[in-house]
């Protein structure tokens, strides 16, 4: 999972540089006024009109004795030395207009001195240097991460700045202001990190620039007055780093002047070019890198670097929630005592994960009242060494059947046998609105009053009702001697955090005639998944969630195949979307019919849509496990929707066979999958006593048909149960 | 009671100070040229010497950090013990291949006397040199160029 890596690198080496990173923003952000503080100063550059050398020379050598030097410092603050008319040699800042003293004295403040050093090197000389260095280049790799982050998220490069769809608003935000803030903190990495380099002289020392001069040739003719020089005049003084002021009016002594990019030696009697130097390119990239890692000589530019960092404190922000929120989604009614030593076993079905949430509930609350409690999936219902409370919290699914996960739970019941006598309790959840509300719980129930006693009755549970729950964690914590369970007042919903957005990237949805079926591939960066898995959708809020297998093309995006029906909401608001749409939706974890792992060979049967998760199994199967496919269809088109796909899994040696039967044309041998069951029972026997897994995946009637097949196959030809092969899990079945 | 003698003692030395400034005092502008070394900037001390080869008197110091001062060990015997005030002449450090300006006072009275004007430099973790550059205190010598033996290229001198 190429996108999962990426996430990985950008918040690992976010919470690497974490520390580090909060500091540096937090000075960024506090330094970013100095230019501003700067620019209000009275000695700044910019507060003259006429900024020309010329015009300040003329300025200061009407008020003073002699000019020393002058100097523009790096806060583009004016300096100048002077002999006074006092004969005083002093230093100070300059008014640019006026060329007097700056008598507000430039205390550097406090604040900005020590959050510069921090920024720097963390009051931590060359070790804090080195730090902040790396800090910097990890940045600059957050950065670039960040970047490809939101452009798989957003498919593809040129759509990097289109619409994002709000799912959470942490993650929003973060992409928001990640893809405009992302140019800058790449500059501010990068800058900062030349900075610290050149700090450990990793760019050659500034070579000094020599000027040839030919004494003999220098004369003080024709004299001009200084300030009319014409190249004072053209000079600006926001070009000027500093100019030296004749030592003496010998005509050997001269006026050296270095601007941002070259050096002058003029004659001080008549302003003629002595000489002139470039400056060393790789001093002016310096100067140009320092510049916009501090925006010394922009106070906009500073203003928006830091915007920049500040922008770096609200990532961090919304980061760590993201990942608080990821990381609680895996964790939770994680069991912390084996099975073995467990009092109270509490078993789930469920197949939209609400239930489930009941049942974790319940599991925290007495995990914290010391009791030991073990949590599973009715469907691995199995000898508890110490079970004395067997609780089941379970679903119905459709018309009074077992949810997925509990199907087995029956036949296991009548096999398996507890060492220990038990008591137990039934909770059903479900809704009035159906004739068979809370059937399968009811089953459950009465399968086992023959073999325990029951502590209290049955509890049915309406719509997630918190006050029916309430009553029941009531009453069953009495009779069981512990503190009330108490249940949250809302009812669980699978939580919005849980979904997540998917992109589609191709669909075959031009078909409007009913009862087909087309095929939709999606990706989402934020989620992993597995054929098998099952997709839920909620194409309205209000509305009931429908659940599709998953199933996994040869690029690795989402496979899903949808039938038609003519009134259906959700498969025609699939049916709707077009390649670059995006859907909310969230992955349901259907462990039991992911592709075994342990099976000497897999056999694979379904109809319809079903192929989905097995056509997905196919290309999982790196191993290259052998693994046939059996599938039954009703027209050659249904066929040529797969086709492709299969092709491509067989051709990469991933799936040994496909045999297909199709009900609609007659041409064909074969018209149902059950067929080719008949047909190939033999071998299909022989594989199951040899360990082969078999999963089956479509609809309830063709599973019961092939069921009745494989039972009879399972008693002629190896005098065994069924049940046998379903109870070790041979046999798994994801029917609807 | 104690503060008041202070007060009158600080009063009295001010004036002290104050009678000996305004004696006859000579200016002299001074050029440091430095050599093309790499590294921080250095720390020069220009200092008056008496006829019999003892520190007299500080007369500029280009280094404004005094928790480097000992380093230049000679002087810092001298100045070290009564850390005399060292305002008005203090400048910065300076670096490699830069040049500094400044104004010198001298007592002119001790001008052509066998007083000697001496220039020491010493850089952090460098070395340090004492002289750098020494010569007689005479009228005809304070408007001359000097050639240094250590961070110092040279010094020019211009009376005022």
């Amino acid at each position: 999972m190429i996108r999962s890596y990426w996430r990985k690198a950008h918040l690992l080496l976010a919470l690497v540089a974490s520390l580090f990173l909060i500091v540096t923003s937090l000075t960024g952000i506090i330094l970013s006024f100095e230019p501003v503080s700067n620019r209000l100063h009275e000695s700044h550059i910019r507060n003259t009109e006429d900024g020309s050398l010329g015009s300040i020379i003329h300025t200061l050598e009407e008020q003073y004795l002699e000019v020393i030097e002058l100097k523009v410092d790096e806060n583009q603050l004016l300096t100048v030395s002077v002999i006074d008319d006092e004969g005083e040699f002093r230093t100070f800042h300059t008014n640019p207009t006026t060329g007097k003293e700056v008598q507000t004295a430039y205390d550097e403040a406090w604040l900005f001195s020590f959050s510069r050093t921090l920024h720097r090197s963390l009051f931590y000389g060359n070790t804090g240097r080195l730090i902040i260095g790396i800090t910097a280049f990890l940045l600059f790799f957050i950065a670039i991460s960040g970047i490809i982050l939101v452009a798989k998220r957003q498919l593809r490069f040129r759509k990097f700045f289109s619409k994002i769809t709000k799912d959470n608003p942490d993650s929003y935000w973060h992409i928001v202001v990640g893809r405009w803030s992302f140019p800058l903190l790449l500059i501010i990495a990068l800058t900062g990190t030349i900075l610290s380099l050149e700090r450990f002289e990793f760019f050659p020392e500034e070579t000094e620039i020599k000027h040839a001069i030919n004494f003999d040739e220098l004369t003080d003719h024709p004299q001009v007055e200084k300030d009319q020089f014409e190249l004072f005049q053209s000079i600006q003084l926001q070009d000027i780093e500093w100019v030296q002021f004749p030592f003496s009016p010998d005509v050997e002594d001269y006026f050296h002047v270095r601007l941002t990019d070259r050096e002058i030696i003029i004659n001080q009697f008549n302003g003629s070019i002595i000489s002139e130097k470039e400056i060393d390119p790789s001093q002016q990239f310096q100067t140009l890198v320092f510049n916009l890692h501090t925006g010394k000589t922009s106070w906009i530019w500073s203003f928006i670097l830091g915007l920049a960092s500040l922008s770096i404190l609200f990532f961090m922000f919304t980061g760590i929630r993201i990942f608080l929120k990821r990381r609680k989604r895996k964790t939770g009614g994680q069991n912390i005592y084996s099975r073995d030593e467990c009092t109270v076993i509490i078993l789930v079905g469920s197949e939209g994960g609400k239930t489930s949430l009941r049942a974790k509930s319940a599991f925290d609350q007495l995990v914290r009242q010391n009791v030991k409690v073990y949590i599973d999936e009715l469907n691995n219902y199995q000898r508890y060494a110490c079970m004395e409370h067997l609780l089941i919290f379970t679903s119905t699914y459709g018309d009074g059947q077992a949810p997925s996960n509990a199907y087995l739970f029956p036949q296991k019941l009548a096999t398996i046998h507890q060492p220990l006598d038990f008591t137990y309790s039934v909770v059903g959840f479900g809704s009035i609105d159906y004739p068979q509300f809370c059937q399968f719980a009811k089953d459950v129930d009465e399968l086992l009053l023959s073999q325990a006693k029951k502590t209290i009755d049955i509890a049915t549970i309406n719509k997630q009702s918190s006050e029916d729950v309430n009553l029941w964690g009531k009453a069953w914590s009495n009779a069981m001697n512990l503190s009330p369970l108490l249940f949250d007042q809302t009812p669980p919903k699978t939580e919005k955090e849980e979904t997540f957005l998917f992109y589609v990237t191709g669909t075959t949805a031009e078909k409007k005639s009913p009862e087909s079926s087309f095929q939709l591939t999606l990706t989402s960066p934020d989620t992993s998944y597995q054929a098998g898995d099952l997709l839920v959708i909620q194409p309205k809020s209000d509305e009931r969630e429908r659940y599709y297998s998953i199933g996994k093309n040869h690029a690795g995006d989402l496979f899903l195949s949808v039938k038609l029906h003519e009134h259906g909401m959700c498969s025609n608001y699939l049916n709707s979307l077009a390649s670059g749409d995006v859907l909310n939706a969230h992955i349901q974890e259907n462990k039991d019919f992911h592709l075994p792992e342990k099976a000497s060979k897999i056999i694979c049967i379904a109809n319809g849509t079903g192929i989905a998760p097995f056509i997905g199994m196919a290309f999982e199967n790196e191993q290259k496990k052998r693994l046939d496919l059996y599938w039954g269809g009703r027209s050659q088109d249904d066929l040529n929707n797969y086709l492709n796909e299969i092709e491509h899994a067989q051709s990469i040696g991933q799936l040994a066979s496909f045999q297909f039967a199709l009900s609609r044309e007659t041409t064909h041998d074969y018209r149902y999958v059950q067929d080719l069951i008949e047909l190939n029972k033999n071998s299909i026997a022989q594989s199951l006593s040899d360990g082969a897994v078999l999963m089956i995946c479509g609809s309830i009637a063709m599973r019961n048909d092939v069921l009745k097949l494989l039972r009879s196959i399972c008693s002629t030809n190896l005098s065994k149960r069924l049940e046998d092969f379903e109870m070790n899990g041979q046999i798994r079945v994801d029917c609807y | 009671m104690k503060s008041i003698i202070k007060f009158t003692t600080a009063i009295a030395l001010l004036t002290l100070l104050f009678s000996f400034t305004s004696t006859a005092e000579k200016k002299v502008k001074c050029l440091i040229q430095m050599d093309n070394y790499t590294g921080e900037g250095a720390y020069i001390i220009v200092s008056l010497i008496n006829p019999q080869g003892k520190y007299e008197q500080t007369v500029y110091v280009h280094g404004k950090d005094d928790e480097w001062y000992h380093e230049l060990t000679n002087w810092w015997k001298f100045y070290g013990k009564k850390k005399t005030r060292l305002d008005g002449i203090t400048g910065s450090t300076i670096a490699g291949g830069e040049r500094a300006m400044s104004v010198f006072k001298i007592d002119a009275s001790k001008i052509g006397k066998g007083y000697k004007l001496r220039f020491e430099s010493a850089v952090e973790a460098k070395n340090y040199h004492c002289p750098d550059v020494e010569f007689a205190l005479t009228t005809a010598n304070l408007q001359k160029k000097y050639n240094g033996k250590g961070f110092i290229r040279y010094v020019r001198l211009l009376p005022q």
